[in-house]
């Protein structure tokens, strides 16, 4: 198998590594991600219209570069390497993932909406209940003429706050766990019943619990097939999983590098503890973790257009990351001893962005448990 | 507006704090003499190595 990027995908890495160079070093996103309104849209802008970006994974008719998965791993790595919060994920991978897959018919509106850096979404699947499974749903859309009305709670919406729109997850009949019933929706976060409450989470993003008061939404609103939507949702989630493997492998690698650094000039005993076996062995198992979290990442991407294979492959890319992250994080804490702890450091935001990684679309146990149902079709 | 600090909480009451617990909380294997500091005392000390 050949894993060579293509000219084009290393001046794609090459050109959004050199931007986020300039504009996004570690003081610039700490002093951002500190203060409101927690992002930077003029960043947005930049990928927009001076890198163009955000039309990585559309086809050139939509106004896009006419890549897929792939680019959008190259971009989401330099991404993790930089701990960018701008929200690329919600808007490009699982946005427009949404958009691409389900045949809506203002797609096209919306994707060039995203392209020009106008249109933000954010996906709100989770519920405090939920656990992970995608089809635990308590928020209700009722058929309402053409219609639908809306109803509920979704918990800790990524990117919620700098979104314009939501792409929401609902019961449209059914009991609270089943696979079927279930429908997808885009709604305008400024519609009227939609309220959020906004806050940050502990590695500089930004989140919000929405809440759906009666909200009315439109025949158009739709996405997908009404009633059985949880393949679609299951589809695009394993994307954003591929995607989010892709960042991890950005900030597993910072972890180690920046681990690697400090050993080396950190003094201790008249020498520096980089020449102790201990930590030497330490740092090898962490450089272990990191390659096999690439080459998972690699082996997701490839395999995440592909139905048959994508399921298996996203959640086993996942059981990697999720491990590596823990490994790779508290390891990089622990050598860097006290200093460690501090805020100043750059090594604790990292390993503040590794933690949520590991949980998210779920946790190692849960996509173990995934894996082993896919592999013997029966519940674990 | 101070977005630092734990007074911005969300999810059910159990959970309150608990975020800042176990961050908070990886400085036990650092402090006071580090795990693999440790490590090497056990190693002289009890084993004689």
């Amino acid at each position: 198998m050949d894993f060579s990027f293509t000219e084009e995908q290393s001046m794609l890495r090459d050109t959004v590594a050199a931007y986020l160079g300039d504009h996004y070093d570690f003081d610039k996103r700490r002093a951002a991600v500190s203060k409101e309104p927690g992002w930077r849209p003029d960043v947005w802008k930049a990928f927009a219209e001076e890198l163009g970006i955000l039309g990585a994974p559309f086809s050139e008719e939509l106004g896009g570069l006419g890549g897929g998965p792939i680019e959008n791993m190259v971009v989401m790595e330099e991404f993790g390497k930089a701990l960018v919060v701008e929200p690329y994920l919600g808007t490009v991978v699982i946005g427009g993932g949404f958009l691409k897959h389900s045949g809506h018919a203002g797609a096209a509106d919306l994707i060039g909406g995203i392209i020009e850096g106008k249109t933000i979404f954010a996906l709100a699947y989770a519920e405090p209940k939920g656990r992970y499974n995608l089809a635990a749903l308590e928020t209700t859309a009722k058929k309402d003429g053409a219609g639908w009305t809306l109803n509920g709670h979704k918990a800790v919406v990524i990117g919620a706050p700098f979104a314009t729109h939501l792409i929401v997850t609902a019961r449209t009949s059914g009991g609270a766990r089943d696979a079927g019933g279930i429908s997808v929706f885009i709604v305008e976060k400024n519609a009227k019943g939609v309220t959020t409450r906004d806050y940050p989470t502990v590695d500089g993003f930004r989140a919000s619990e929405v809440y759906f008061e009666n909200v009315s939404l439109g025949a158009d609103a739709l996405v997908g097939p009404a009633d059985n939507g949880l393949p679609l949702i299951e589809k695009v989630v394993d994307e954003a999983i591929a995607a989010t493997c892709a960042e991890a492998c950005g900030v597993l690698r910072k972890l180690h590098e920046g681990t690697l650094e400090y050993t080396k000039q950190r003094k201790q005993f008249g020498v520096p503890i980089s020449s102790f076996q201990v930590l030497q062995h330490r740092m090898v198992d962490m450089f272990i973790n990191v390659e096999q979290a690439v080459s998972m990442t690699y082996m997701a991407n490839i395999k995440v257009s592909d139905d048959a294979e994508r399921a298996k492959a996203a959640s086993a890319a996942k059981v990697q990351i999720g491990k590596a992250c823990r490994f790779v994080g508290q390891n990089a804490i622990q050598l860097h001893g006290g200093m460690g702890m501090t805020d100043e450091m750059a090594i604790g935001h990292y390993f503040k962005r590794a933690t949520m990684i590991e949980t998210a679309f779920g946790s190692v146990d849960h996509h173990l448990a995934r894996y082993e149902f896919l592999s013997l079709g029966k519940a674990a | 507006r101070d977005l630092s600090g734990s007074n911005l909480t969300v999810g059910p009451d159990y959970a309150d704090g608990l975020a800042g617990e176990m961050f908070n909380g990886r400085k036990t294997s650092i402090y006071g003499g580090s795990n693999e500091i440790q490590r090497n005392i056990i190693a002289k000390m009890v084993l004689g190595l």
